[in-house]
């Protein structure tokens, strides 16, 4: 498991294509307070475009707080308001996996792709 | 802190069974580091003349030696000539406390302490310290098996660098196996976070414990916090059903637990404990227990290592 970038959680929001990136490990203990402006970017997006989001996942790890905001990012996009891009590391069946259990949570299209 | 860790690195000798360790106590006025390592006859020699010397100097003297040393090319075979140990006593504003004691021929437990007030620039004053042979005491009857244990404030602010600890051990020790290093570390955020999230404040801090220790075929993550007392008999419902559930019946468990509450208010996803269960597939070895403080949850998890 590669977590050197323990302390370096990506999360951007390009509010001009509609694509979330969210990159490195997502394990803090407050994930409602941190991910709530993503969750805000999102609403006021889909409430202003009539384009698709995209959100693209490149995690190493996530904590099971970390999980259901991933649930509530991505609820968002259900009813053909967006998809996901699934990148995992390609030795990494666990993310391979967790991401997998997201799908079959979620009414959204996922890509899987391992980098 | 990283000097009294690196002298274990400088000075210590490798060797099959090992007592040494490092340890950190904060204890009301001062901060107390501790190690502990086995070390050769010229180590030995060598650590002896020089913190006799340390301990007898005033802090100009130790300044005036450290800038002495310091522009001097001379250095010792381990690379320090001791700069570590001056450095040292001059932060701590008190003696080095150490004590050598003899194994074999040849060979000491070298134990070793450094007293640090929470006021800068202020020596603890001699009540207000705690003497070495406490320490060694202590330590030395901390099951070898322990890899590490903290004991403290499991508030969010706190537990950050716990987590950096769990961390940088899981990664190096169990690399030949992703899962395993996963496994490990997985358990150890959701039980850590766990604590933080549930555990009850007692004296303004939310107190708890955390050990990883080595066990014949993998590691065992244990846990202890104080209880609210309207959670006590939800968390012992929950622990008995979780631990009645088969292997099989868990994914589904996650699966139906997380949508159901993915779209609460709480912070929680309410699957830490799942995963934990199911990605170890052991049982969770739990016990609440009465004290004066209130209902202590002891928790435990066995985690088998895949060769």
């Amino acid at each position: 498991m590669d977590m050197d970038n323990f302390d370096q959680l990506t999360v951007s929001f390009d509010e001009e294509t509609g694509n979330l990136r969210i990159a490195g490990i997502s394990m803090m203990e407050d994930s409602l307070g941190f991910y709530a402006e993503t969750k805000n970017k999102i609403d006021n997006y889909l409430l202003s475009h009539s384009c698709l989001v995209t959100v693209e996942f490149e995690l190493t790890y996530f904590n099971s707080s970390s999980a259901k905001q991933f649930i509530q990012i991505l609820s968002r996009l259900e009813n053909n308001r967006g998809s996901v891009l699934w990148k995992y590391p390609k030795d990494n069946t666990i993310m391979k996996d967790r991401g997998k259990e997201l799908e079959i949570l979620l009414e959204v299209p996922f890509k899987f792709i391992p980098i | 802190m990283i000097e009294v860790f690196q002298n274990i690195v400088r000075h210590g000798e490798d060797v099959e069974e090992s007592k040494d360790c490092f340890g950190v106590r904060c204890i009301a006025d001062g901060l107390h580091i501790y190690s502990s390592n086995q070390i050769n006859q010229q180590a030995h020699s060598f650590l002896n003349s020089k913190l006799k010397e340390i301990n007898k100097l005033s802090s100009e003297e130790l300044k005036s030696l450290y800038m002495e040393i310091l522009e001097s090319t001379e250095l010792s075979e381990k690379g320090g000539a001791g700069l570590g140990l001056i450095d040292m006593a001059r932060k701590s504003g008190n003696s080095i406390q150490h004590n050598f004691k003899e194994l074999a021929e040849s060979a000491y437990q070298f134990n070793y302490q450094l007293d640090i007030s929470a006021e800068k620039g202020v020596p603890l004053k001699q009540e207000q310290n705690i003497d070495i042979h406490e320490n060694i005491n202590i330590y030395s009857n901390i099951d070898s098996n322990i890899l590490f244990y903290f004991k403290g404030d499991f508030s969010k602010d706190n537990i950050h660098s716990l987590l950096s600890i769990l961390k940088a051990n899981t990664q190096n020790d169990v690399k030949s196996n992703q899962l395993n290093s996963f496994n490990i570390f997985h358990t150890g955020v959701e039980l850590i976070q766990n604590i933080s999230r549930h555990g009850r404040c007692v004296n303004e801090f939310i107190e708890g414990v955390f050990s990883l220790s080595q066990e014949k075929s993998g590691y065992y993550i244990s846990t202890g916090n104080y209880l609210n007392e309207d959670e006590i008999s939800n968390t012992e419902e929950y622990l008995l059903q979780l631990n009645n559930y088969s292997v099989d019946q868990l994914k589904q468990v996650y699966l139906q637990t997380l949508k159901k509450n993915a779209l609460s208010d709480d912070p929680g996803a309410g699957v830490g404990l799942i995963d934990v269960r199911r990605y170890n597939q052991s049982v969770i070895d739990y016990e609440i227990h009465k004290y004066d403080n209130g209902s202590y949850l002891s928790l435990g998890i066995f985690i088998s290592i895949i060769n």
